[in-house]
Parts: C-alpha cells; structure tokens; sequence
C-alpha cells in the first residue's frame, strides 16, 4: 500500500491500492472510499488470533478489541480518519520486525503483517472496595508491511541503544519495538506535608516489576521503565 | 462587508461591517462584537408546523438565526479545530453545508434546508440536514479537523462516512446506503452506512466527525 497524510491538525491517512492490493483497519473509522474498492469482512481468526485468547483479552476488560477487521482491496483510493487531533506516523516494518502500539490507536496495515492483540502492562490501584486492575493493551505488528498508527498529541521518538533506560507514564506510552523490554515501577507517593496531602515520602515497596495487588501509598504513581534496544514513542496527549 | 480568517488550531472570523450591511449565524457562536453592532432575530424557511418542529427537533437545525447589522466588527468562532473556509457564491449557485458548520453568511445569501434520506435501518431511520445556501454573497464554514477538498466530474461517485461530509455543490446528488461488511446476517447487520456523492461539482470532506469526541 502506499499511504500518505493528508492535513495536520486531526491527520486523515490516504491509502492508494493497487488492484487486489488489501489494506485492514478498525471498522467504522474510514472517511471515504472510491467505488472501485471492495469493502470486506475480516475475522481476527483469520488473521491467526485463537478465539480463546481474544475471549481472554475481553475477560481482562478490554472491551474495545473488535472481533473484526474491515478489508479494503484496491485498485482505488480509501481514507481513514480517527477523528482526533494528533499525529499520524506510517512505518514500513522489515521481516519480522516488531512494533506494539498502544490499543485505540492503529489506523491500516497491510495485509502482509502479522497482527496480535497483547496485555503490554497490567498493575492495581487502591484496595479492599476501591480496587482497580487496570491494563494497557497494545496492537502487536510483524512485518514485512506498512503500517500507519496515529498518537493523540505530539509524538516523541527515541531510539535506545543496548541497557539504555527511560521512564514513561503509563498514560504516556504509544508505541515500542519488541525489542524493548518493559517494567512497570511505582513513584512514591506525595510527603506528609504535600499540599495535596495523605501520602507517604517513603520508597515504595513495589519498585521493580509488575506487582499487584497489597499495600501500597495511595497516591504513588505507576510508571513505565523501558530498557532497550530499540525505538520508543511517547505521546503528548490522552 | 469583509470576511477576514483569523488563523490558528481553533479559528475564528472577523466580519467587517459597513453600514446596513448584515450578516447571520446560528445563535450562541458570536465571539465578541462592538456595541454599535445591532443585533436581530431571523427567522429559518418554514415548511409547516410539523416540518419545522421535525428539523428543529430531530435534525438539529435551529428555530431562529441570529442576524448582525452595521457598521462595525463581530467575530464568530465554532469552538472546534479544524480549518476555516470564506466562499463567495455567484447569483442562484448553491451550496449544502453540513449542520453545525455554516460559521456566518452575508444576508444577500438565501438561507434554506436539505434534507438526506436516511437508509431506513435502525439507528440511521432519519437523515440528516443540511444548511443550504443559494449565491449571492459570501459566507465562512468550519471544517472540522483538516479538509479534504475534490471536484467531481459527472456522474463521477465517491463513498464517505455520513460524519465527513463538510459542504458539496447543490449539483452534486446524495443517497444513502449500507455497504454489506463481509457476507451473510452478520455483513447486514454490521453493514457501514455510508453516502454516495454524485457528480458533478464541488465536495469538501472533514477529516474529524464533529459528533464524535475529538478533543
């Protein structure tokens, strides 16, 4: 496919296709087609995701992972649109070069790529009744193929050498390779004397790894450690 | 009267009026005015009881227009980022502007209603309606997000998402459809509703749906 950006602000991505040429993407997000493109039905079966662990991606709560795929095969143009304002990024992924992109924010692929949904981090926030598991779900993307995604904000881009380490907030994350390993760590909470009051100035105890669940101050805050090597993109917006 | 873009992520326009001219909106956009600028009531198309209270009610299309006669200056903003657009339409040329984008239109404009049919299934049984406007006179449009602008050959046909029509040429001829999404019950029931734009003349496409959140 050959896809391009069309304005800035609140990016729409067109996608040329040559004849039988298909390129997937979520359905309900496309702006306009030309007639000459057939719109098809794609499972996610189909592409190679086991019902029984997409039933237990829904199970976690991610309930925006559609069951489908929306396949358009040339020859003509098509254009998508996530309705936000952002910016639009499209790779060309190499044989088995990977990149998870945060859920919510995959725009096409190829059909040429291989795609996974995935559970990138999971951590618990407060305890007894006011308990909350929350996730961050991610799109895995195998090339070869191109592949447009698009942040909500600005987007951030670094490249981490081997053992090089930068710190994220959970809400902060849009996309890294696969070679990029992640942790999940708490910030300690705010001190006694904070004006935003009842926290602790203490390490927290949950510092090194994927913890749930237990004590914990209740204003820390989860963040993400990314060690490389390879490419991390953060984004400026929610 | 002059109709002057003040550019930016969210923009506005700066409409400079001489004396009697004048020119209307849809209430509650106005941005800032100077005193000497009069405000009126302007009343929409009619069509009967039923047929007003149906647009007013379902479609979104307000009772009443605000009008603004000078001299002076009166800005008007639509509260979304996007992109402005001031056109000036020749005598009888008309143009369909989606509801919730006319911005401002000088008062030589005549201000009328279009109605698309919807495609009868559940959750799109009504259409939608246009702000229709009919040359002379200049007028400014707010696309949201980015715009995507074509011109269409005759009998030429493009697809689109009922949210990303932003204004077409009165020439160029809508209907609704559903495109089946894969075969069987479930292609029906999943079908995308999309409409279809026949040539010839002008669409502009908006990149954003300004129904949906895009913040």
């Amino acid at each position: 496919m050959k896809a391009d950006t069309v304005g800035s602000i609140t990016p729409a991505i067109l996608v040329t296709l040559n004849t039988g040429e298909k390129v997937l993407s979520e359905h309900g997000i496309m702006l306009y087609m030309e007639p000459t493109v057939k719109l098809q039905r794609r499972t996610q079966r189909s592409l190679g995701v086991s019902r029984a662990h997409l039933m237990g991606m829904h199970a976690t709560g991610d309930n925006e992972e559609n069951y489908f795929f929306a396949e358009f095969e040339g020859p003509g143009h098509v254009t998508f649109s996530r309705d936000r304002s952002g910016d639009a990024r499209i790779l060309n992924l190499n044989p088995q070069q990977g990149l998870r992109v945060r859920s919510g924010h995959l725009v096409c692929f190829d059909e040429s790529v291989r795609y996974y949904p995935m559970v990138l981090a999971r951590w618990v926030t407060g305890a007894g009744d006011d308990q909350e598991v929350n996730y961050i779900f991610a799109d895995e993307l195998t090339g070869p193929g191109g592949i447009v995604f698009q942040s909500y904000g600005n987007i951030l881009s670094f490249q981490l050498q081997p053992g090089e380490t930068i710190r994220t907030s959970v809400h902060g994350l849009l996309a890294l390779e696969n070679t990029v390993t992640l942790n999940l760590n708490w910030l300690a909470g705010m001190p006694m004397n904070s004006p935003f009051g009842g926290g602790f100035q203490m390490n927290s105890p949950f510092a090194g790894g994927m913890q749930m669940g237990g004590f914990q101050p209740n204003n820390a805050i989860p963040v993400l450690d990314l060690t490389g090597p390879g490419v991390v993109m953060v984004h400026s917006g929610l | 009267m002059d109709l002057e873009v003040v550019p930016g992520i969210v923009p506005s326009i700066l409409a400079t009026l001489g004396p009697q001219d004048s020119v209307f909106c849809e209430h509650g956009i106005m941005l800032y005015k100077e005193p000497q600028v009069r405000v009126d009531r302007k009343n929409t198309a009619g069509g009967g009881f039923l047929k007003t209270m149906e647009r007013n009610t379902v479609g979104g299309i307000p009772y009443f227009l605000t009008e603004f006669v000078g001299p002076g200056h009166v800005a008007f903003s639509r509260d979304g980022v996007g992109e402005l657009r001031v056109l000036e339409l020749a005598v009888n040329e008309e143009i369909d502007v989606a509801d919730g984008s006319l911005v401002c239109a000088e008062n030589t404009l005549r201000y009328d209603m279009s109605y698309i049919k919807g495609t009868n299934r559940p959750g799109r049984m009504i259409g939608l309606w246009m702000d229709r406007l009919i040359g002379p006179g200049k007028l400014a449009i707010h696309g949201y997000g980015n715009i995507i602008s074509m011109t269409l050959a005759p009998r030429e046909v493009v697809l689109c998402d009922f949210g990303a029509l932003f204004y077409k040429s009165g020439t160029v001829q809508t209907r609704t459809l559903n495109i089946p999404f894969g075969g069987g019950l479930l292609g029906k029931l999943e079908s995308f509703e999309a409409l279809e734009l026949i040539g010839p003349g002008k669409v502009a496409l908006q990149s954003v749906d300004p129904k949906q959140p895009h913040y």
